[in-house]
């Protein structure tokens, strides 16, 4: 096989992996019945999962260069505080992103 | 969004909703684009990857497979194994998309992002039903068409195109975090601010032995336990 040709199928190969991983749990919800999902202890547990792996996603989106140096961590900090700031005050989760965003970049700019 | 809404208009919000989502994915998305180049790719092999594949974390990976000799099998079940946490956000949203036909679920199957399900999580109840399926399909599509075009632009302009965006760069990466922190605000509260806390704490924990897709999973797994049981 050439080098292209295995490079396709690597594609073809982490493509049809990273599709599975999202589509199963969907094809198994269709074979058991929904009000099983949704009652008792396992309804009260799923609640909890989603904010778990939001939590997650938001260790591991903060870049080691956004926490790496006292200017980039204080950078951060305040563009967090912006954020949360934004959306207590108007409920707006794309409004409190761009606010966290153009604080986070004007303190940067500030401390250079 | 109410029950009179057309599937235009849901979808057209849907977009709406995914603008944070294209800030946070654009410099990535060039980075991608960059990389794959500098790894030898050509514009449309790189761009194949990010039509196809549509995963930050697995693009990177098979960019370092290129020459590494590692089998398909290998490659598979590395991948299998950085995606497992998405097995937990089809079976969390399962239940607000049960009435969803199967070729609708095929089709949003396919941009069940970290980004995408965070957002949908948050949002999905506020809409009706039978117009949930239009509203993800216009937050999948802005993130898609975001991805797919920032990984062009990165593979077609290269190095040029990071110094161009300066400053920029940094602070459009900013806008992931920004967007989780915002989705997790409204959950800071009763039990499941300890749930929340407990995830911090392991992921924080996992990342600093660099094994943060590992601690995704664990965090997404045990960290609800601790919020239920911890009173």
């Amino acid at each position: 096989m050439s080098s292209e040709t295995v490079f396709l199928w690597l594609v073809l190969v982490v493509a049809a992996g990273t599709y599975l991983t999202r589509y199963l749990p969907f094809y198994i919800a269709r074979k058991v019945a929904v009000s099983k999902w949704r009652s008792g202890r396992f309804k009260a547990y799923l609640e909890h999962v989603s904010p778990a792996i939001i939590a997650a996603l938001l260790v591991v989106s903060l870049d080691s260069a956004m926490i790496s140096t006292a200017r980039s961590l204080l950078s951060t900090l305040v563009g967090l505080v912006i954020t949360a700031g934004s959306w207590w005050r108007w409920r707006n989760t794309g409004l409190s992103v761009f606010a966290g965003i153009v604080g986070y970049a004007a303190l940067l700019l500030v401390l250079r | 969004m109410n029950l009179q809404s057309s599937p235009g208009r849901v979808f057209a919000s849907g977009l709406q909703s995914g603008l944070p989502i294209i800030a946070g994915y654009y410099p990535v998305a060039v980075a991608f684009g960059i990389a794959a180049s500098a790894a030898g790719l050509s514009v449309w092999q790189t761009l194949l990857v990010s039509v196809l594949v549509f995963a930050g974390a697995s693009q990177f990976v098979l960019i370092s497979f290129l020459g590494s000799g590692v089998s398909l099998l290998g490659a598979a079940l590395i991948t299998l194994g950085l995606n497992l946490r998405h097995l937990l956000y089809g079976t969390n949203l399962s239940p607000q998309l049960s009435t969803l036909s199967t070729r609708d679920h095929l089709l949003v199957a396919f941009g069940l992002t970290d980004e995408v399900f965070a957002t949908a999580q948050a949002r999905l109840q506020n809409i009706a039903a039978h117009r949930r399926f239009w509203w993800l399909l216009g937050l999948e599509v802005a993130a898609y068409t975001s991805w797919v075009s920032g990984t062009w632009l990165g593979s077609a302009g290269g190095n040029w195109l990071a110094q161009q965006l300066g400053l920029l760069q940094p602070a459009l990466a900013f806008a992931l975090p920004a967007l989780f922190f915002a989705l997790l605000l409204p959950a800071c509260k009763g039990p499941t601010l300890r749930t929340v806390l407990a995830a911090l704490l392991l992921t924080a924990g996992f990342q600093y032995l660099g094994m943060s897709a590992t601690g995704i999973f664990v965090a997404a797994l045990v960290a609800p336990l601790v919020g239920l049981l911890w009173h």
